[in-house]
């Protein structure tokens, strides 16, 4: 940090860098993004040049070496982020990764590790967005006991990641192979699964027992050079689980679930339930014994969240506040989960979490 | 006999034998409701006296001693199905038993197996009638090829109570009455095996949220079955289930299934309206289900049909039977050991 201004270097510039961390980090003062590596000079360029980034770097290796950069941010594909989240830390930068934290559970204990050999820098993993606008406003009424004992969950994600067109929910097997559905860049990572337990635990806690079923039922997709591959990424998913709260829960994602639109939460309470539906994940329904209907909960204006990742990175590293969303220990969580699913939809047996 | 009438007698007389089987076998013609045996000689007399029945006796094994009685109606609770059916076909008689039809698969079995050393005995399980209205529009619906192949099927039963601590004890909550059955899970898995077809592997997990109870005699008593159920399946088709019931699930959506096709999508709200869309559509829209399409409750003059040979069980045969008792015993013991459970057991 040189005059209190932090210099970023970004690695890997796919649509969430450009769509939301180029813009938040030139929104926060003091900052500047000085330098882009991404997978060829020519990529790098293109958005130097877009975005006005004074250097650019034939690869990762040549950014991380540079002195007159204090922080990275990381917008691979999963595959990178052990080896640059790891890189980073050893050339003493600050780093803010992109999610899934991960290939596996074992990749993002390594990167915990590492975080926690360097305390003087900052790591995050951009949080699970979904429900930012509702997420303090449930766990205030879990907290003041208006559900009574939690007792089950329920989540069904129709989730159209990936797809070459969202509007037709069918089975798409014409769609080419997304790096969501190529288990080399994504590891044991899952449609949304990993952002949809870690809203979920903001709310009931981690999970302690996992039993899944899975399926591929796209099995071959065309890559980038017209061959097809193989998927072994499941495209739905049905997930049981209890939670170290007593809470059971059934949890599905399908991409395959045609005329099926948005995605629904329950929390469902000895005194009360409560239901979220979206996206937008904006508003918060509740019922108590005696109601006929849901009714909806107000949201204070200071209570409602918002994507603040950027500028919750750079006050971070100005020591101002401690990262919340998302520290590494909780992407080490949803990343053992994530695992667990894969784990036990194989072998058909229970898994126990933490791994 | 086929010329004959037929002399039936009941084995329990509760709820729905009176409410439902009394009134249906009393609407053939040429059958009599020839005694009853209940559980004391005054509730039997009592049944008797309400519904003109001759015949009151002590017990089961006198009634069953009877040999002007050709054919019985099983009404007590699932523990002494098993009993009762193999009495009943030792001693030479037709038999329908209220579902669910046995407390364990091996019970159900036993059942099946003696069925078949009686091929001259009609042998029926009260079906389910949950779906009735639906069954064939859904099947004929998967069958034209209107969803394609089968891939998803979501089946929800959930009670829409928030869950009240210190109730009364019901049979259903009572483990030696119940034996593995759990809420309504069998019958909505008879229903769904009509649609889409059997489970081949199981995983589930449950839990007992209300675990205690007051029995008749106003002793609290802890409870070991539960109320609120998750399975996961996959279906002999290649599509993957997910089923959930429960009694402590506050303003939930309640009942409602989805089956999830290549090319379209089935959904039956809670009201039994049925709905689909294909690929290409904009939304779900209701299809209509005809008067003439929708089965109803004809239980026991398809019982009296097949005694006179004029009609095949097929509302429910004691195989089906099995296959609900074995997906029902699946979900307790893949619970109970968290391991997925391979069907047949």
């Amino acid at each position: 940090m040189e005059n209190g201004i932090i210099r970023v270097g970004l690695i890997g510039a796919g649509a969430n860098t450009r769509l939301r961390h180029i813009p938040g980090l030139r929104e926060q003062e003091g900052v500047e993004i000085v330098a882009v590596a991404n997978r060829s000079r020519a990529s790098g360029e293109a958005i130097a040049s877009e975005y006005e980034i004074p250097t650019v770097y034939d690869n990762w290796l040549d950014l991380m070496e540079a002195d007159d950069i204090d922080a990275i941010c990381v917008g691979t594909w999963p595959n990178m982020h052990n080896t640059l989240v790891l890189a980073a830390l050893e050339n003493n930068k600050h780093v803010l990764t992109e999610a899934r934290m991960a290939m596996n559970a074992q990749e993002a204990q390594e990167m915990l590790d590492a975080s926690r050999q360097f305390p003087h820098l900052i790591t995050q993993i951009v949080p699970a967005p979904q429900t930012l606008q509702v997420d303090q406003t449930v766990q205030d009424l879990i907290a003041s006991g208006e559900l009574g004992r939690l007792l089950a969950l329920r989540l069904r994600v129709c989730d159209y990641h990936g797809r070459a067109d969202r509007s037709d929910t069918f089975m798409n097997t014409e769609g080419p192979l997304h790096w969501r559905q190529n288990r080399l860049l994504s590891g044991y990572n899952i449609m949304g699964m990993g952002i949809w337990y870690e809203a979920i635990m903001r709310y009931v806690g981690p999970a302690t027992k996992v039993m899944a079923m899975t399926h591929v039922f796209t099995n071959q997709r065309k890559d980038d050079d017209g061959i097809m591959r193989g998927v072994t990424i499941p495209d739905h998913v049905n997930v049981l689980c209890e939670f170290a709260a007593g809470v059971q829960a059934d949890l599905s994602w399908s991409t395959i679930t045609g005329m099926q639109t948005g995605s629904e939460l329950w929390i469902f309470g000895s005194e009360g339930t409560i239901r979220l539906e979206g996206p937008p994940f904006d508003k918060v329904w509740i019922g108590k014994p005696g109601d006929t209907e849901f009714k909806e909960h107000p949201i204070a204006d200071d209570k409602r969240g918002k994507w603040d990742v950027e500028k919750d990175f750079i006050n971070s590293i100005r020591g101002t506040k401690p990262v919340t969303h998302t520290p590494f220990d909780v992407g080490v969580q949803y990343m053992e989960f994530t695992e667990a699913v894969t784990r036990s939809a194989q072998s058909g047996q229970t898994v126990y979490l933490p791994l | 006999m086929a010329s004959e009438g037929i002399r039936l007698g009941l084995i329990g007389a509760g709820k729905n034998t009176r409410d439902r089987h009394i009134p249906g076998f009393q609407k053939v013609d040429g059958l009599e409701i020839a005694a009853v045996a209940n559980r004391s000689r005054g509730s039997s007399q009592a049944v008797a006296d309400q519904f003109n029945i001759s015949g009151v006796y002590d017990n089961w094994q006198e009634l069953l001693e009877d040999p002007s009685i050709d054919a019985i109606c099983i009404g007590t609770w699932p523990y002494m199905h098993r009993t009762l059916v193999l009495a009943s076909l030792e001693a030479g008689k037709h038999v329908l038993c209220e579902a669910r039809m046995a407390t364990t698969a091996a019970e159900a079995q036993e059942m099946l197996d003696a069925s078949r050393e009686r091929p001259d005995l009609v042998t029926q399980i009260v079906p389910s009638p949950l779906t009735f209205k639906i069954d064939r529009l859904l099947q004929g619906k998967i069958a034209e090829g209107y969803i394609g192949d089968i891939i998803g099927v979501n089946v929800q039963s959930l009670g829409n109570t928030f869950m009240n601590q210190g109730g009364e004890m019901h049979w259903r909550n009572d483990r030696d009455l119940s034996g593995f059955n759990i809420l309504n899970m069998g019958i909505w898995y008879e229903a769904m095996i009509r649609w889409v077809g059997r489970a081949t592997k199981v995983s589930a997990m449950t839990s007992i949220n209300v675990n205690k109870r007051k029995d008749e005699d106003g002793q609290m008593v802890d409870i070991s079955i539960p109320d609120h159920v998750n399975v996961i399946a996959e279906l002999a088709n290649g599509a993957q289930a997910n089923m959930q019931f429960s009694a402590v699930t506050g303003l939930s959506s309640g009942n409602g299934v989805w089956i999830y096709g290549s090319e379209g999508t089935l959904h039956v709200d809670g009201a039994q309206n049925v709905y689909g869309g294909k690929r290409g559509d904009d939304k779900l829209a209701e299809i209509p289900n005809p008067e003439e399409n929708r089965a109803i409750w004809r239980v026991e003059e398809e019982f009296c049909n097949a005694i006179r040979g004029t009609e095949k069980i097929t509302r429910t045969p004691f195989e089906v039977g099995l296959h609900y008792m074995e997906f029902t015993e699946a979900v307790t013991r893949s619970a109970q050991t968290g391991q997925t459970v391979a069907l047949p057991l």
